[in-house]
């Protein structure tokens, strides 16, 4: 607070103000005014510097001095964010996130959401079993986290088993699964069979009353069953970042060798694979002229060859190979562009690409702006390079 | 040699809506067309109402038909496991959803459950069928994988593979059809799901949680790209920065 007097205009004017001989109030200009009283000045910047955080982690003004922060206890003590605790969820909701590789993808993501939805409509918590490593999934609205390890081959009758010791442990409501081709929707009639527990496959709208599955060529309506794979639709969701718990829950199990035996991945040339199953794409555009280069990268990195359609029309790739609006539209995991300016009719075909790499010797091209890597420089330079450093990595 | 069973359903084009080889089931018999190929007995199965939709399979190849004579209404499985039951197959090979009614691709998973077979999905080819049968599996992506089981099997063709080439209506006219009666089990009485015409999909949406604050901050904020950018860099740089981004996708194979 700072005691310079503050003038008070209406205070003043009052003063200032006489009944004259007419009856009217008139104004006396100038001396004989009486002295304001002095009151001090309030300086907002003291309050707001004095401000603290509070148990949301937003910052709080305390008007009084401190007092008030001072004895709310949970006021008092700032810093870590508490995660927000389920004690007695009236079901489980069991997510179940394959990871192979031990990686999160998008599907899963999308899982995870639908799945925080339905538990909190029915005040439920969220189970989540990953069958492959522990990643973090405190901030992806899970309350209590199955981790297994299981071995990389494939196995479904081990993750059968697995999926019957949690059912058996935990009880869950619903089981929910993405519905991506052996993993989800493979685990899921699997159950189906294996419990005779009813099923809904490829659920495209999920209310705690109803659900519609898409059949062939119809809808199948009806309460939410206990076994729920989901539609890819429903499946671009991310669950909100909010803190939870994500409480390790232990599971004994052993899964048992199953029927089937895993021998191992097939090498396959993948350069000439069809572009829209891709996950790996190299795509060249205007800007490649060493092809050679072009080719032999791709082949070590046996990614799939993709162009834009200036070089398919001057028939330096196959016409099987554009992308883009007039092309295929493709969806790989990440797309390797070299030269390529980014046309709005080319950014369209890669619009479900999960990453993109662009080497573009422009700065300003489209394909540097949509790029998650992007690289100014000179393609015929990098495709070489990157090569021989493929090369080197394979011989140690 | 061993004896192969291919389910074929009825198929519907989702345009016209007419009669036709289903698509996945024509990828199965693809798959058991080549297994003749190799000497094996093919019988292609049926359970349905009428000959038509099995005589349009018989367009593809000349092999053994049967149909099992059911309402269109009534359940398939309980019909087709004493047939196979008897006839002990060594393979039942099936396509990955029918394209009549539920079309939950559950059918292959039930009968293997119910024989005590490996249910296998998404397979590209059978290697060698004998004790155990070898095959490929289709990966996302294109990849492939080979897997091994005991037979018999029950293998779902992936969805993908090409149908049998060369289609001729003559044929499928020729084609004699076995007809076996089947006594229907009666359909297990009102459950809580119902038909109705399919809604369109609703568009794929990302929503946005947090309050107006975090919906302002997605509409003002600029996320094409997660936005890492190299000016001009050495190539051996650039090459060393897509290699760490690949190998943190986990996308290096070699
Ligand atoms: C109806 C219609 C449909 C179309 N459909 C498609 C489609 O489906 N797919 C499609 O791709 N296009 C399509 N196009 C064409 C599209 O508009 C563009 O013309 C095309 O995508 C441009 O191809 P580009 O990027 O290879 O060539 P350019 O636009 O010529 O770009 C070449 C790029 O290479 C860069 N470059 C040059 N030298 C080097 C170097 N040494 N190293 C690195 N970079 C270098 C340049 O900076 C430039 O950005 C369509 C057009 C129309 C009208």
């Amino acid at each position: 607070m700072s005691a310079r007097p503050r003038r008070d205009p209406h205070a003043e004017r009052e003063r200032a103000t006489r009944v004259g001989p007419s009856g009217r109030a008139r104004r006396i200009l100038g001396g004989a005014v009486p002295a304001a009283p002095v009151r001090p000045r309030r300086n907002p910047h003291v309050l707001r510097m004095a401000a603290v955080p509070g148990p949301a982690g937003r910052m709080r003004l305390d008007p009084h001095g401190g007092e008030l922060l001072a004895h709310l206890p949970s006021l008092a003590t700032p810093g870590a964010e508490q995660p927000i605790v389920v004690e007695r969820p009236a079901c489980l909701i069991l997510a179940v996130l394959d990871l192979p590789g031990g990686r999160l993808e998008g599907s899963d993501f999308g899982l995870l959401a639908a799945a925080r939805d339905l538990a909190d409509r029915l005040e439920g918590a969220v189970l989540a079993l990953t069958l492959h490593g522990r990643p973090d999934l405190s901030r992806l609205g899970v309350d209590r986290h199955i981790a297994l390890d299981l071995p990389d081959r494939w196995d479904p009758i081990a993750r059968l088993a697995v999926l019957r010791a949690v059912l058996a442990d935990q009880a869950p409501a619903h089981v929910l699964f993405a519905e991506t081709p052996l993993l989800g929707a493979d685990l899921a009639r699997r159950l189906a069979a294996a419990t005779g527990l009813a099923a809904a496959f490829a659920v495209h709208r999920l209310e705690p009353e109803e659900v519609r599955a898409r059949g062939a060529g119809l809808d199948l309506v009806g309460p939410p069953p206990p076994i729920m794979t989901l539609h890819e639709v429903l499946l671009a969701d991310r669950p909100e970042p909010a803190l939870r718990e994500a409480r390790p829950v232990p599971l004994a199990v052993e899964p048992d060798a199953g029927l089937v035996e895993d021998l191992g991945e097939i090498p396959v040339d993948l350069t000439g694979a069809p572009l829209a199953e891709a996950d790996l794409i190299v795509s060249a555009g205007d800007g490649v002229t060493d092809w050679p280069a072009f080719h032999t990268l791709a082949a070590r990195l046996n990614a799939t060859v993709g162009g834009s359609r200036q070089v398919c029309d001057r028939g330096l790739l196959p016409r099987d190979r554009q992308v883009g609006a007039s092309g295929t539209l493709v969806a790989p995991k990440a797309y390797l562009a070299f030269g390529i300016s980014g046309a709005p009719q080319h950014l369209q075909g890669i619009e479900r690409c999960q990453r993109v790499v662009a080497v573009n010797t422009d700065l300003h091209a489209k394909m540097i702006e949509r790029a998650d890597l992007a690289i100014v420089a000179d393609a015929q330079a990098v495709m070489p390079a990157l090569e021989a450093l493929l090369e080197r990595r394979r011989h140690g | 040699m061993a004896e192969i069973v291919t389910l074929l359903s009825a198929g519907c084009h989702p345009e016209t809506g007419r009669l036709r080889p289903a698509a996945g089931d024509a990828a199965a018999l693809a798959l058991g067309l080549a297994l003749r190929a190799s000497g094996h007995r093919l019988i292609g199965l049926h359970a349905g109402p009428a000959d038509d939709a099995l005589r349009v399979y018989a367009g593809f190849a000349e092999f053994d038909l049967v149909r099992l004579n059911l309402s269109a209404q009534a359940d398939a499985l309980p019909v087709i496991l004493p047939w196979l039951a008897l006839r002990r197959p060594a393979l039942v090979l099936a396509g990955p959803k029918a394209e009549l009614g539920a079309g939950t691709g559950l059918l292959p998973y039930a009968l293997a459950e119910a024989m005590g077979a490996a249910c296998i999905p998404e397979v590209a080819g059978v290697e060698e069928l004998a004790e155990r049968v070898t095959l490929v599996q289709a990966l996302p992506g294109g990849r492939r994988r080979r897997l091994a089981a005991p037979a018999p099997a029950v293998l779902v063709a992936a969805g993908r593979l090409a149908p049998p080439s060369g289609w001729a209506y003559a044929r499928a006219q020729r084609a004699r059809l076995e007809t076996v009666p089947a006594t229907a089990l009666e359909p297990v009485a009102a459950t809580a799901w119902r038909n109705e015409p399919a809604r369109p999909l609703a568009r794929p949406v990302r929503r946005i949680r947090g309050g107006a604050a975090a919906r302002m901050a997605a509409a003002t904020s600029f996320t094409a790209g997660e936005g890492q950018l190299l000016v001009q860099p050495a190539p051996d740089e650039a090459a060393r920065a897509i290699l760490a981004y690949l190998e943190g996708q986990g996308l290096l194979r070699s």
